[in-house]
């Protein structure tokens, strides 16, 4: 459906020619222009006039006389998307010779149910859809304001017919004269006599469209009281018309007829033959639907409350689609498109800009803080730089000597630590003969790589970095010693394992190796002798003494 | 076309097709261009002013810790740790031991100056020497005296020395024939011992070209 938003010009279309209505104020309507198709320069008026919109798009509320409906109630229950196709092909099959068609869903009663028009809504959504089928043929009328409305440049917002349009005005008249009654009809008529040429009148039921009739001015003319007569000649026939449609007065029949204050004085509702009867001239109908009114009150025409009511809306009922007008709305359609997106385009780069050239300042901004910083920095630099260049030496050199220092000092043994812990393992009884100690420094002192160098262990690839331990190097003490001679070879070994045992638990993490047992003999070692006279004495021929070797990182 | 568009919509989307392109090229072509070398500027000022902190950290830490080490530098240099192992000095030194030690002699050999590969060392432009001093025979009569000889040797010598090893062993029985020697001087010790050690010193690199501060004065 076609968007009216905004202020827009409706032209009526009828079968006299055209009338022109254009927005005024914040919610008037005013007649701007009308040309009759007999004029001889029909284009060039109509074009002139419509080029005087200042850029407002145009809505055509066309009423000729060759429009054509027919309700279509065998319209299966289908998908929302096989419906419209199957819809659109029972459109074509109703109305194969007519190149402008359109159609629109019937709700029963839906509509106006909400407003009090909902008697007849049995079935509701779950009864089968209806369809409202219309068409019209590609008419030199429609032709004729096409070629208008491309010559004038203005954009068409879209072409509907009166009756599909006006059905929701006839509702909202009837709830608006007869609502206060407290009396429902399930029928409303509005009968307004059309500038354009023909009595049009329009029926709904329940809402929807019903019937429409549209019946050209007699010989009595389009005022006065001839016009009265016809005008109730009329409504008896539509009278008739209804009836076959099932209308019964207990459903009960709104009459509204738009008309001036002089035709006003010649009905009555006793000729009308209905209760509900109105007479109304435009500018009160006008009122009623919230648009106000210039100078219409004595006006007979009701053109202007049907262009009101379309210009009101936000979206036509029933857009059609003509071929002629489509022609020429397309490609506008779609350079207004086109001007959107580059407006949008503008705006959006604008925005790209701003955003980048804000960002440019802010980063400017920040560098010129930051060279302030850099600044600072270079002059705090210089200080410390001058304050280095006054020391005394290079404090290279003094973290060299510190360094090399303690890596000297990892490799010195603590003599007087070792000797003691061997003199309380020793004991009383016995007598060295021999004492050798050898520390053997870690690669660090030999020059070897990674030496030398205390912070290498904490560099990636520590892994090579010797440990803790390794970096004292090794310690190896070797010791002879004797027992006195009287004691039994027995005994001496065993005070050799308690020997033993106590280095063990005295240089924790050493290695405490006999290099050489008493006599050779060991517990668990290779034994020569002899039994009898021979053995005892030859033991106890030379110095017997015991050999020991412990091995561990200093101390 | 233009007369189905209409001049005025054509004449629009010519006008707005222009400002795009117009907007765009200022865009593309001047503000982001400007904003990328704006950004790189930016980067190279934190840049520089990251390395400018990183010097000053560690200027201020060579300083924090020159002020710390340097008593115990003064320390090292008094003990003599930055000596040139002067050997008509080291006999005045072994004087000195012999005497705190309380023996009657011993003798002695030294070795050559040898140099100590030290990557630290080496970056300070400087060098470790060291020299073996070997100590042999010590006119001593018990053990107790030559373990305070080398005692004396790793206390008071000057600079740092560092004990390779020692050997000592029982010569004699404490008995009558052994004592009655001993009356006689026949026999001036009861043990036969030795003991290496190294002595260490820092000195300049004179192979270095520049001669380096510190030794001896910054100025």
């Amino acid at each position: 459906m076609m968007g009216l938003g905004g202020k827009k010009r409706v032209l009526m279309v009828g079968g006299e020619g055209v009338v022109l209505y254009s927005p005024s104020g914040k919610s008037g309507m005013e007649r701007e222009a009308s040309v009759a198709w007999d004029v001889p320069d029909f284009e060039e008026q109509l074009t002139e006039s419509l080029s005087r919109g200042g850029g407002k798009s145009l809505v055509i509320l066309f009423d000729g006389a060759d429009q054509t409906y027919r309700r279509e109630e065998n319209i299966p229950k289908l998908s929302p998307i096989d419906r419209p196709r199957f819809v659109k092909r029972k459109l074509e099959l109703a109305f194969p010779s007519y190149p402008i068609r359109a159609s629109m869903e019937v709700k029963p009663g839906g509509a106006k149910k909400k407003k009090g028009f909902g008697l007849s809504g049995g079935g509701g959504s779950k009864a089968a859809p209806a369809y409202l089928f219309v068409a019209l043929p590609e008419t030199e009328q429609v032709d004729r304001v096409s070629a208008a409305i491309m010559e004038a440049g203005i954009g068409v917002a879209g072409f509907g017919l009166l009756p599909t349009e006006s059905a929701s005005l006839v509702s909202e008249l009837s709830e608006k004269v007869f609502g206060g009654s407290g009396h429902r009809s399930r029928w409303a008529l509005l009968v307004g006599q059309n500038e354009t040429g023909g009595l049009r009148q329009v029926v709904v039921k329940d809402g929807n469209l019903a019937l429409t009739r549209l019946t050209p001015a007699s010989d009595a003319g389009t005022s006065g009281p001839g016009w009265v007569e016809d005008v109730i000649r009329e409504f008896k026939a539509t009278m008739t018309y209804i009836s076959r449609f099932g209308y019964t007065p207990e459903d009960g029949l709104d009459v509204m007829i738009i008309c001036g204050d002089i035709e006003k004085e010649f009905f009555s509702g006793q000729d009308m033959g209905v209760q509900n009867f109105k007479c109304l001239n435009p500018g009160e109908a006008l009122k009623h639907i919230g648009v106000r009114s210039f100078g219409l009150e004595k006006s007979n025409f009701a053109d202007a409350v049907h262009a009101a009511w379309v210009g009101k809306k936000r979206s036509l009922r029933l857009p059609v689609r003509v071929p002629s007008l489509h022609r020429i709305h397309a490609p506008r359609l779609a350079a207004a498109v086109g001007a959107i997106v580059l407006s949008l385009g503008v705006v959006g780069l604008l925005g790209m800009s701003g955003q980048a050239m804000l960002s440019y300042t802010s980063t400017k901004t920040e560098i010129a803080n930051k060279e302030n910083r850099k600044q600072l920095a270079q002059r705090e630099y210089a200080k410390e730089s001058e304050a280095f260049d006054e020391l005394p030496m290079n404090p290279a050199v003094v973290r060299t000597a510190m360094e090399v220092k303690e890596m000297l000092e990892k490799n010195t043994v603590d003599l007087s630590s070792l000797l003691y812990r061997l003199d309380e393992a020793l004991g009383g009884d016995i007598k060295l003969e021999d004492l050798s100690v050898t520390h053997t420094p870690s690669p660090a002192m030999t020059g070897q790589p990674g030496g030398g160098n205390v912070r290498a262990r904490f560099r990636k690839g520590a892994a090579a970095a010797p440990k803790p331990e390794e970096e004292k190097g090794k310690v190896k003490v070797t010791f002879s010693f004797s027992l006195p001679d009287r004691l039994p070879l027995e005994q001496k070994v065993i005070r050799s394992e308690q020997l033993q045992q106590s280095l063990t638990q005295k240089f924790p993490g050493y290695k405490v190796v006999i290099l050489q047992p008493f006599s050779g003999i060991s517990r668990d070692g290779t034994i020569k002798g002899g039994v009898g006279e021979v053995t005892a004495n030859q033991r106890g021929a030379k110095k017997d003494i015991a050999r020991f070797e412990i091995e561990g990182a200093p101390l | 076309m233009i007369k189905l568009i209409g001049i005025k919509r054509a004449l629009i989307l010519a006008v707005l097709l222009a400002a795009n392109v117009a907007v765009a090229g200022i865009l593309f072509l001047a503000i982001l261009p400007m904003n990328s070398r704006a950004n790189a500027e930016l980067a190279a000022v934190e840049g520089e002013i990251a390395t400018l902190q990183k010097k000053i950290n560690d200027v201020k830490k060579e300083i924090q810790d020159f002020q710390r080490n340097l008593p115990r530098y003064e320390q090292l240099q008094a003990a003599g740790f930055f000596g040139n192992q002067d050997r008509f000095q080291l006999e005045r030194d072994l004087n000195t031991v012999q005497e705190r030690a309380g023996i009657q002699g011993f003798r002695y050999t030294v070795s050559e100056v040898q140099t100590l590969e030290n990557a630290s060392a080496k970056k300070s432009k400087s060098r470790v020497i060291k020299s073996q001093i070997k100590i042999e025979n010590p006119f001593t009569m018990t053990d107790i005296e030559f373990y305070r000889l080398v005692y004396a040797m790793m206390s008071d010598f000057p600079s740092h020395v560092r004990l390779q090893s020692f050997n000592i062993q029982r010569k004699a029985d404490l008995d009558n024939d052994t004592l009655a020697k001993v009356r006689k001087q026949e026999l001036r010790s009861l043990i036969a011992a030795d003991a290496s050690f190294e002595w260490m010193t820092i000195v300049p690199d004179v192979a270095q070209d520049e001669k380096q501060s510190g030794w001896g004065g910054r100025r």
